[in-house]
């Protein structure tokens, strides 16, 4: 049993729990140390969810934001030194809720989340159009690609100087098929979908154990204790550091 | 021989809500893909990354309005607008940004109560202003709590342990916000009307008479 195969057995509303209030706990925690320990918690996740690429090219980012910050800080006068730390700053403060949405996206199985929310009476005109967003939104990329791959044969490059030059244009070459082809796949996706019953009235089975587990609880209640202890820290290391009141 | 009970199936294309439905959600996931493609080319762009992204409502909104105006031309009486932000503040929740949910919900029912009586009868005009007022609100749900920002206890234990940010964020903050909402008002009523012509060329929408 691997780490990752645990992660991904977690009960997905759990992991949506844990993508709230991780993101949740980043913004209101003030001391570096502690949103950096936040995002290193984070990033991990990611890591061992397998989205090793995204964990990369973030700390990537992260390194290149804090060499400009030193740069700044070391060679200009003291007004502007903020600049350089104010990047690193919005990055420290609002990563983890990039890293934790990617770390949702990568182990999320929507089946199980939408099975969930029709649980909860979430209404239908809701779950469904959700459950089609969460499932087209991966072949977006391969559809644009291959768009440009047309465009391309016809000799259009999609330059930002055309995109100025003539707007309705060139977002009508991109938009307009993008436009019929997700209308064209909306339809088929309807007609497999209430060939296959959507539209039944009764109570549908589920291919999936959706009961709250033990160890969903244990997880859940760990991953909140957790945060809540390093909140707690945040808050000492305040009264502690600035001599305020925690 | 198979005789599918289901009017969809024999009528394809008929006003079927599940139709309706799921073409919403074809065109939500366009959306937030777009979105997060637009995001990801900021990365590009070095220090101006940091403007981008707070004003990328009014770059999304010049750059894929046709898409938003999609979803309220094709199922104008399925509140396309209340479904899209549920999408976006269910991607927020998940972020932990739950002050997306209070405000871009009820901009999106209003927008809609708008547009079920604009779409019929190709009141294009009325359509691009519920849009612009959509996105606006759209911008302001993701930002309004920074607005009260320098009144939380956050902001006072962020003046003591770092005063240079503090001050940055005290000074900037209303600016920029104010700038935003303008920046995504404007943009909504042009990225608006050139999707309505773009897709008044492209797409036969049926005109109800009064």
């Amino acid at each position: 049993v691997t780490i990752r195969a645990v992660l991904f057995d977690i009960d997905d509303r759990v992991k949506v729990w844990m993508a709230m209030t991780g993101g949740a706990g980043a913004i209101y925690c003030v001391d570096w140390r502690i949103q950096v320990a936040i995002l290193a918690v984070s990033l991990v996740l990611c890591g061992l969810c397998g989205a090793w690429r995204f964990v990369v090219g973030f700390n990537l980012v992260l390194l290149v934001l804090a060499l400009v910050s030193l740069g700044i800080t070391r060679l200009s006068p003291d007004e502007s030194k903020i600049w350089g730390r104010g990047l690193l700053f919005i990055l420290l403060k609002f990563g983890p809720l990039f890293t934790m949405m990617v770390f949702v996206q990568t182990c999320l199985n929507t089946s199980r989340f939408l099975r969930s929310l029709e649980k909860l009476h979430v209404p239908r005109q809701w779950v469904i159009p959700l459950g089609v967003c969460l499932r087209f939104m991966p072949s977006v990329v391969a559809e644009c690609r291959q768009i440009r791959f047309a465009m391309r044969i016809r000799g259009i490059a999609l330059t930002p100087g055309r995109l100025i030059k003539r707007p309705l244009e060139t977002v009508g070459y991109l938009m307009v098929p993008l436009l019929v082809r997700s209308l064209y796949i909306g339809d088929e996706l309807a007609r497999a979908a209430v060939a296959r019953g959507i539209e039944s009235p009764v109570a549908k089975t589920c291919l999936y154990d959706l009961r709250f587990r033990p160890s969903d609880g244990i997880a859940m209640t760990l991953w909140t204790l957790g945060l809540a202890a390093l909140m707690a820290w945040d808050q000492f290391l305040y009264a502690w550091l600035a001599g305020g009141t925690p | 021989m198979f005789t599918p009970s289901s009017t969809f199936i024999i009528e394809s294309g008929s006003d079927s809500k599940i139709r309706d439905w799921i073409v919403l959600g074809v065109l939500n996931g366009l959306v937030v893909a777009l979105s997060h493609l637009i995001f990801s080319v900021y990365a590009f762009l070095g220090p101006l990354a940091f403007l981008f992204n707070v004003y990328h409502q009014s770059v999304e909104n010049l750059l894929i309005a046709s898409v938003y105006l999609l979803m309220a031309v094709t199922a104008y009486n399925r509140h396309p607008f209340t479904v899209n932000a549920v999408v976006w503040s269910i991607i927020g929740l998940m972020m932990g940004w739950w002050p997306m949910v209070p405000v871009a919900i009820p901009a999106g029912f209003l927008a809609d109560i708008a547009i079920r009586r604009a779409v019929p009868y190709h009141h294009w005009g009325r359509l691009v202003l519920c849009f612009a007022f959509y996105t606006t609100l759209l911008c302001a749900a993701s930002f309004w709590p920074f607005l009260f920002l320098k009144h939380s206890a956050m902001m006072q234990r962020l003046v003591a342990m770092d005063p240079g940010i503090a001050g940055m964020v005290d000074k900037f903050t209303l600016p920029f916000f104010i700038t935003q909402l303008v920046a995504a008002f404007a943009t909504g009523i042009s990225g608006g009307a050139m999707a309505v012509r773009l897709i008044v060329r492209h797409f036969a929408v049926e005109r109800v008479r009064p």
